[in-house]
């Protein structure tokens, strides 16, 4: 009598059986190919590696940009002709030429880019050819020209513009699916978990809540503050072992409505697996990289140090996802005569600055190789200005950074900044010039999903033509 | 046990077979032994959990063995019915009986009841003597029934295909009979199968059946993999095993639905009435349990002034209130409205920028303080049970941008939350905020010119979730199954094309003369307006097969389409069991089901849909009323997190220091926030199953579709920070009043009876009770009294017992 059903302990637990009981059965879907892959890793005999250096291991960042970045301020047209038609468009909003950080492309078509001034760390981790920039991504249901946008007759993403709906757009992969359901990250978990020899604790961790992006079918999300493990919080003051060893007490008693045994077994397993990450976690960082002390930084400081812990979760695939807000710049985005400070500024410094230590703390770990950190963000904004700040758009510049980056380059093709031209819809609300979806495949291609498998991912990659557009080696 | 059962049968079987093989004459010593047959188990049934049991039995010598040939006769039929016997039985020496057990064998059928006749063959041996027959009868057992609703898996979202898995466990649980059918896949089926795993994993395979649109196939539950018979048949009581469909373009799944006990019927018998209530006084733990159900929390005094009300001056003392003079008063009040509390908020708070706006916060605090001191308690709850099953949410941008409309459409439910369900319905149809979220609004009919179709979004949910749900149902809201012992649908995805072109040509109001469908400026207050114009106004054939004449124009088919749901014989029983889950307990019998359908199907005046009706019966049946429920293991419910939340704030008369009723992101704490449901189902669905011992036992326990890992920690812990906040409190920051608990350190008993009547209504275990007293009384000396009153209420609010709503 002795099935996994008897072990009524762990849900999470009882996933990681099953994904075993396949082999022991004909009829495979290329999902459940996958899996055996995984299973066959597990079973094998462990292979000698160094400490620290973990070939098998990869994780992913998510970094979103809540409210929608003015990328038309991250990357800016340098060479003299790109420059003045920018500074002519953009008008109040325009940085000043003098302060612009040059980027050196490794490959040029002659127009020249540069970085916004608030962003040095960054202009030299591109120099490196640890960054690349990604021109113009947005969500699209079908690649869109200028007269079908007009025509409408190529189905849009379902309203294009919203916070609410991009958001959920950029994470979910699926701008023409009306209801959500899954975001690519958790299907992304769901396809490749089966590298993990333990689910205890999820491959999917957001430092910053709930979110679409890792919403998966058997994979669930993990909430981790950026402090660490959310922990109950009944254990401090001088009475704190008193309650905690009362409390547990309370969850334990037997023979009780069914109710209140399910509700005392969920909560047990939920402290028990809290208290496992706390422990593996342990009081200190293994890096002594110093992080800025900003939400963001202290959200990806605790990401290197989970990266760090995956060898005693056993996981061999992880991915994050880290959130910073404020970017709805509708006004004060910039300093009136002094546009290369203010709010945007302040942020694209928080993000240059911890995006920095993030990769110095990958490289004491020995793990920049096998981390892949990638921006995402509702929207761009009109590269017209309301006065003193943007309002929504749609395509938008975009950041990778990791070691298995081919950096140095700027991926994908500039929009044409002239309003009217062809790749304007008003005001420069860029038509997407390479989509959500190509941009995600490329990172699940690196992640470990072979091409066949990309549909599940990312169901409408077959409407593009490029699924992978080669940033990543 | 099964296993066990057939080891003693095959026990017999051998003793038999080899002393028949070994027999030897035995020689009659003196007086011949007299040998007679009983039934010492003269009644199994199918399920074969008791077999039956005939002992034949010899007196005189036993010092030798005693072969004793048996006849087999009666209506069963062996190895059909039963398995069968060895038409012989020996006795070993020094023994005097022996017995053979009858199995009944399970199927599928329904038989009357059959007879197993075992006599004595005459022999030279023995003489037979009385009784020389004995007859074990074998009773007829319905197979159990298990039905999967099978939905798109997180792959196919595009997906609108849908179906219904039904399985028939014989009564044996030797062998299943089950049925798939689907339709609307998105692309050819290339595989079917049964699989095995927890809700959200991957499974592993058991077995293949037919691609046939309607798959019937037999499972004999053989060992697969690593699991055995006795694994499986747990797995499925236990909701763990699946029916997946996978299609071409979804080769992982497109359809998916795990099988859960069912309750269903081909002929309806009426349940019997509930056992009358003792007319006895009222006691604190009712009114505390009758308060928890009605309000958002209930008080210490509020069950004493329910109890013993306070005397007016100059009056005489007023008698005790009764359950349902409270709702009298209740159903009496007006109310509260929420945009007026969002505008007070506002003007009292205005944001500091520089185009302020009333917005979702503005929102949230008039939910809060709506649920906290709002006076109208019962018709708010009843307000935020609909706002669960008319589902909008703010997830989408359109409320999220316009959070005074969705205070509208919220005062729209507490409006109509004790009106008739026939106007509830039209007005949800009519909103624009509903509208903007389930797409009809702005539905333009199909143009053959573009290619286009009419939105179906509106039409599935209107009846999948509003009305009918997917299954016809008796009157009891469980299924009804046809003839083949299969649900009925109640429609099929030609009915929803077709409905939906009902519900084209709706666009915002206008006051213009020649309002503009496409262009009309937004207004998210008004119903929206009929455009005749851009109405499909073609004949249609609705659920049911109703039919909707040609050129009737928009109104006349929106009023035959939503007359035609609101009569449907689903949609009481239908409604009414998610009222009863959302007030009252997760799995309301039949009969409570019935009693409260009767009543939205016939108020006392005739009445059909009569809410207010319906909300008292819900609440004075014997169901929601009775102590003598409460020891039913599986009765109850898990209070919503939100419900916890207001619970504790109301106990204990919450309030911040600038008297704003301000909670920000609870759904990253609780999970929930009013109007913010991930998707149209809700933060969870009515029929969510929790694998495990709920699943086991067939219970569905929809709150806890929220209660995951993370929340299992966050729920507890914003709980406790409620109870821990004090001395400097923020600006919105609530804190507790505490001194009637501080009060009772004293006296700690007291201390633990106040806590166990408000947050469990009474029902907390001796073990827990003696836990919190044993806690306190090992505090250090030093623990202040304040601190003491805080370790026992976090103890009791966050124990399983105030969890649970029983």
């Amino acid at each position: 009598m002795s099935s996994p059903l008897q072990s009524e302990l762990s849900r999470r637990k009882f996933i990681g059986s099953c994904c075993a009981a396949v082999g022991a059965t004909g009829l495979l879907s290329t999902l459940a190919q996958l899996r055996l892959i995984g299973a066959a890793v597990e079973s094998g005999p462990a292979p000698a590696v160094l400490p620290g250096v973990r070939p098998d291991y990869k994780a992913l960042v998510c970094l979103f940009l809540a409210g929608g970045n003015d990328a038309n301020n991250l990357i800016i047209p340098y060479d003299p002709a790109g420059y003045a038609t920018y500074a002519q468009g953009r008008g109040a909003l325009a940085l000043p030429r003098e302060n612009l950080l040059a980027l050196t492309r490794r490959q040029s078509d002659g127009r020249d880019f540069a970085l916004h001034p608030a962003m040095p760390e960054l202009r030299d981790l591109f120099a490196q050819g640890r960054l690349a920039a990604l021109a113009n991504v947005g969500t699209l249901v079908v690649p869109t020209t200028r007269a079908q946008f007009q025509a409408k007759s190529v189905p849009l993403p379902n309203a294009l513009f919203s916070h609410n709906d991009q958001q959920v757009q950029w994470q979910s992969s699926l701008p023409d699916s009306k209801l959500f359901s899954t975001g690519w990250g958790g299907r992304l978990a769901d396809l490749t978990t089966a590298f993990n020899e333990n689910n205890t604790i999820s491959m999917s961790i957001s430092l910053a809540g709930q979110n679409s992006f890792q919403v998966g079918k058997a994979v669930t999300q993990y909430a981790v503050s950026p402090n660490g493990a959310v922990q109950p919080n009944d254990t401090g003051g001088h009475i704190g072992a008193l309650r905690v060893k009362a409390r547990r007490e309370l969850l334990n008693s037997d023979d009780r409505n069914l109710f209140e045994t399910a509700f005392a077994g969920l909560t047990n397993d939920a402290v028990s697996d809290s208290a496992l990450l706390a422990s593996v976690l342990g009081k200190d960082a293994p890096f002594k990289t110093e992080f800025p002390n900003s939400t963001l930084g202290r959200q990806l400081r605790m990401i290197a140090r989970l990266a760090a812990s995956a060898p005693s979760l056993g996981l061999r695939r992880q991915i994050f996802f880290a959130r910073i807000g404020g970017w709805d710049l509708h006004d004060h985005q910039v300093v009136a005569g002094a546009t290369a400070t203010g709010a945007h500024a302040k942020l694209l410094a928080d993000v240059s600055q911890s995006l920095a230590a993030f990769a110095k703390a990958t490289d004491e770990l020995a793990l920049a190789d096998q981390i892949t950190t990638f921006t995402a963000s509702d929207f761009g904004r009109t590269w017209t200005t309301n006065g003193d700040g943007s309002d929504h758009g749609w395509g938008s510049h975009h950041l990778v950074m990791g070691g298995a980056v081919k950096g140095g380059d700027i991926y994908g093709r500039m929009p044409d900044f002239a309003l009217n031209g062809p790749d304007d819809t008003g005001r420069g609300r860029w038509i997407p010039t390479t989509s959500v979806d190509e941009y995600n495949a490329t990172l699940a291609t690196w992640f470990g999903v072979k091409d066949t498998d990309l549909p599940v991912v990312l169901p409408n990659i077959g409407r593009f033509a490029k699924p992978n557009l080669g940033f990543l080696g | 046990m099964p296993r066990v059962r057939s080891c003693l049968n095959f026990i017999c079987l051998f003793l038999g077979l080899s002393t028949v093989r070994g027999q030897v004459p035995v020689v009659a010593s003196g007086q011949k032994t007299v040998v007679t047959v009983t039934a010492t188990i003269a009644v199994t049934d199918e399920t074969a959990n008791v077999p039956g049991q005939i002992m034949v039995t010899r007196d005189g010598d036993l010092s030798a063995p005693l072969v004793v040939p048996l006849t087999v006769k009666g209506s069963a039929k062996p190895g059909v019915d039963y398995q069968a016997i060895v038409p012989s039985l020996t006795l070993p020496p020094q023994t005097a009986t022996a017995t053979i057990a009858i199995t009944a064998l399970g199927d599928f059928e329904k038989e009357p009841a059959r007879r197993v006749v075992v006599g004595l063959q005459a022999s030279h041996d023995y003489a037979t003597g009385t009784p020389a027959e004995a007859t074990v009868t074998i009773n007829d057992v319905m197979p159990q029934l298990f039905i999967g609703q099978l939905r798109p898996t997180a792959e196919a979202p595009e997906s609108t295909a849908y179906g219904t898995a039904t399985l028939l466990l014989a009564p044996d649980r030797s062998r299943a009979k089950i049925t798939v059918q689907h339709a609307n896949l998105t692309s050819p089926l290339v595989s079917a199968h049964l699989k095995l795993s927890s809700p959200g994993a991957e499974g592993s395979y058991l077995v293949n059946f037919s691609r046939d649109q309607r798959a019937t196939f037999e499972w004999g539950l053989q060992p697969s993999g690593q699991f055995t018979t006795a694994a499986l048949q747990q797995a499925l009581e236990r909701g763990r095993i699946y029916a997946a469909l996978d299609t071409k373009n979804h080769p992982t799944g497109e359809l998916t639905g795990y099988f859960i006990r069912a309750s269903g019927s081909e002929k309806f018998k009426t349940p019997p009435a509930p056992p009358k209530r003792p007319n006895e006084p009222l006691t604190e733990r009712e009114v505390s349990r009758f308060l928890t159900q009605t309000t958002f929390g209930p008080t210490r005094n509020e069950i004493a002034e329910f109890l013993h009300p306070t005397p007016r001056p100059n009056e005489k003392p007023p008698r005790p209130q009764t359950f349902d003079g409270w709702l009298n008063e209740q159903m009496s009040l007006g109310a509260s409205s929420q945009v007026e509390t969002m505008r007070t908020d506002f003007r009292a708070f205005p944001p500091k920028n520089s185009r302020p706006r009333i917005n979702n916060s503005n929102r949230q605090v008039a939910w809060w303080q709506t649920a906290l001191i709002g006076p109208d308690q019962l018709r708010q709850r009843v307000a935020f049970a609909l706002s669960e099953i008319f589902v909008v949410s703010d997830v989408n941008d359109v409320l999220a941008n316009n959070a005074e409309a969705a205070g509208a459409y919220y005062d729209l439910l507490a409006r109509d939350a004790f009106g008739n369900y026939r106007q509830l319905l039209e007005d949800v149809t009519r909103s624009p905020i509903m509208g903007a979220y389930l797409s009809h609004l702005k539905n333009a009919k199909a143009d053959p010119k573009h290619g286009t179709s009419a939105d179906e979004n509106y039409a599935r949910e209107v009846m999948q979730l509003f009305t009918i749900g997917l299954n016809e149902l008796q009157p009891d809201g469980t299924l009804r199954l046809g003839p083949d012992g299969l649900p009925i649908p109640t429609y099929d995805q030609d009915t929803v094309v077709e409905t939906a072109k009902v519900f084209t040509g709706l666009g915002f109001y206008s006051p213009e003369p020649k309002p503009n469908f496409g262009g009309a400026r937004a207004n998210y207050f008004e119903p929206m307006m009929l455009y005749p114009e851009q109405h499909d106004d073609t004949a249609k054939v609705i659920v049911g097969g109703v039919k909707i004449p040609a050129k009737q124009g928009p109104a006349a088919d929106l009023r035959q389409m939503l007359d035609t749901l609101f009569n449907h014989p689903n949609t009481g029983p239908f409604i009414c069991r998610q009222l009863i889950q959302r007030l009252v307990t997760s799995n309301p019998s039949p009969g409570y089901v019935y009693r409260v359908a009767q009543v939205f199907a016939k108020n006392g005046h005739g009445e059909r849909g009569d809410l207010g009706a319906v909300i008292r019966a819900i609440l004075l049946d014997y169901e929601a009323r009775s102590p003598d429920v409460l020891g039913n293991f599986g009765y109850g419910k898990m209070k919503e997190p939100i419900l916890q939340a207001t619970a504790l704030l109301r106990a204990f008369d919450a309030t911040s220091a600038n008297g704003r009723y301000y909670l920000s992101n609870t759904e990253g704490s609780l999970g929930q926030a009013a109007l913010h449901s991930p998707t149209v189902f809700n933060f969870f669905e009515p029929d969510y199953v929790l694998p495990g011992p709920l699943a086991a036992a067939g219970l569905h326990a929809p709150e806890y579709q929220l209660f995951t890992d993370t929340t299992a920690i966050t729920i507890p812990n914003q709980l406790r920070n409620f109870i821990n906040t004090g001395a400097k409190p923020g600006e919105n920051v609530f804190v507790l009043k505490l001194d009637p608990l501080i009060a009772l350190v004293p006296t700690p008993d007291a201390l633990v009876d106040y806590l166990n009547l408000v947050f469990c209504s009474g029902g907390l275990s001796a073990k827990s009770r003696a836990v919190v007293l044993d806690t306190l009384a090992h505090l250090p000396p030093a623990t202040t009294p304040l601190e003491r009153a805080r370790a026992a209420l976090e103890l009791i609010v966050t124990s399983p017992e105030a969890a649970i709503q029983r």
